[in-house]
């Protein structure tokens, strides 16, 4: 018997199912059409992977509303370099995800199943079905107060959500999916606009890169609050599902690492900037002593905004919050479409496949989309409170998944000679670690808060 | 070429499904780490719920 790094590399050959059906007519069906292509330069197309799709798909709504709430709260200062750190440590855990799915071809889920048994694959299947749900309701959140702000009534901006997903899986083609997504991560941008609009001074956010200050003035339990949420902005289960799983979908191989990481890098370089972009765009409201708690949803930094940067800058912030649940809403369903198919062996998991070859992934594709917009037009469902929290619990739950990816990125028996070198192991192993005392901490000090033991 | 992904040799790549990797045997010490590991992200999830509710 060949060992199993020979039998990982063995590429068309043991196909499960019918799979190799699928294949075959992919191959056949794709191979003759070169008409009406859209042709991407090459320099624009190293924006276009599942590196950037990635973190430009965690620049969602409750992330650029955390970032915004950062700038009204707490003004320029130790935030702003903290989200560039967090991205850098985006960075590392994408690119271990990236690097597993180009040598083992295999998503996230389907290989944490194959090497540690279905009660670990399970588990993190359900954790992932459980973040991706709660963080897709505050998606369409953000599109539905981002466009209510131009006037569209709540129903056709859930509407409009659900059907941007089922677009996604009609095109039956994996790159067009892609496309798709990135046409639309691309208005990210807009956020530095409305940065613009605010006027942020050069001097001051030198001053906070370089000293990291000024601290923010507030409660332990409010500033772990803070942190946990930027970091859950930043680094998610979903995340990890995804870009491995997109990577597969894609056909990246080994040849293709070094391509991947600048496509991941290059994600993260835009993703910071327009998350610092959403935090300098709010910092007026700090400036002004706007009240917040009078604006208790996504629209109001809008609304809030209008006075003081104009309309056009408010009218920015909110085409951006649509913008961003948009792209959440393609890149996190499919991942909750990749992890739940890859749990069934047998099962197409490709956005390659048509509807019929791969009826599991692309229902999960647009079903988890549409329980997402239904509980969001439920009268009195508690939206805030998902909203405000959902970064909070991604956090929490992270570093489980954290640990399987280091296990699995670390494995030389897979990995070959790609397994991960000493610093990455020793960077991933302090981010987790970093990460989970994040979310423990505030999660017991608003435990013991909560119950009166002692005020924080 | 990880960007051209038009190549359709890549495509079917990507649907083909390659023979399952063994399982991987986890020391009972590496169990009871995950199984730790599992029980305080159940306890902090259950506590940061608990702080949203009454907080």
């Amino acid at each position: 018997m060949p060992p199993p790094s020979d039998i990982a590399f063995v590429e068309l050959q043991g196909n499960v199912g019918g799979l190799t059906d699928v294949a075959a007519a992919t191959r056949a069906r794709f191979a003759p059409t070169r008409w009406l292509r859209l042709r991407i330069p090459a320099a624009a197309a190293l924006l276009v992977g599942p590196g950037a799709l990635a973190m430009l798909g965690e620049n969602d709504g409750p992330s650029m509303l955390s970032y915004a709430t950062s700038g009204a709260t707490y003004g320029l200062g130790f935030l702003l370099p903290f989200i560039i750190v967090t991205f850098a440590a985006a960075y590392v855990v994408q690119e271990m995800a990236m690097r597993l799915g180009a040598v083992t071809r295999r998503g996230y889920g389907e290989l944490v199943f194959q090497r540690f048994g279905r009660f670990w694959g399970w588990a993190s299947a359900a954790d992932l079905a459980i973040t991706n749900l709660i963080t897709l309701v505050t998606e369409v959140i953000a599109i539905r107060l981002g466009m209510g702000f131009f006037g569209v009534p709540p129903w056709a901006a859930v509407a409009c959500a659900v059907l941007l997903v089922a677009m996604g899986s009609w095109g039956g083609r994996y790159s067009t999916w892609e496309r798709l997504a990135a046409g639309l991560a691309a208005f990210n941008l807009l956020f530095v606009a409305v940065a613009i609009f605010a006027r942020p001074s050069a001097d001051q956010i030198l001053h906070a890169v370089a000293t990291w200050g000024p601290a923010p003035k507030t409660t332990l339990q409010a500033f772990l609050l803070i942190l946990a949420s930027n970091i859950g902005a930043t680094v998610t289960p979903w995340m990890l599902f995804f870009q491995q799983s997109a990577s597969v979908d894609k056909g990246m191989g080994r040849r293709d690492i070094r391509r991947g990481r600048q496509n991941t890098a290059i994600g993260a370089v835009i993703a910071a900037v327009t998350g610092c972009a959403a935090l300098l765009a709010a910092t007026p409201l700090f400036a002004h002593h706007v009240d917040m708690s009078r604006y208790q949803d996504g629209a109001g930094f809008a609304e809030a905004l209008r006075p003081i940067i104009g309309a056009p800058g408010a009218a920015l912030f909110a085409l951006g919050l649509v913008e961003a649940g948009a792209v959440a809403m393609l890149t996190i369903s499919a991942s909750t479409a990749y992890s739940l198919a890859e749990m069934i062996s047998g099962a197409a998991r490709s956005f390659n496949a048509s509807p019929r070859q791969a009826p599991l992934f692309h229902t999960t594709n647009v079903g988890i989309a549409i329980l997402a917009g239904a509980v969001v037009l439920i009268p009195g469902a508690p939206l805030l409170t998902l909203s405000l929290n959902a970064n909070l619990l991604a956090t929490i739950l992270m570093p489980a998944a954290l640990v399987f990816l280091l296990m699995m990125s670390g494995d030389r028996q897979i990995m070959g000679g790609d397994v991960n070198s000493r610093t990455v192991t020793v960077l991933g192993i302090a981010i987790a670690v970093l990460v989970a005392a994040a979310g423990s901490a505030y999660a017991a000090v608003g435990f013991l808060s909560a119950l009166g033991i002692h005020s924080f | 070429m990880i960007l051209n992904n038009r190549d359709p040799d890549r495509r079917a790549r990507a649907l083909a499904a390659p023979a399952p990797f063994p399982p991987m045997a986890l020391s009972r010490g590496t169990q009871a780490a995950l199984i730790g590991l599992r029980m305080f992200i159940c306890l902090s999830t259950a506590m940061a719920i608990f702080t949203i509710v009454h907080g």
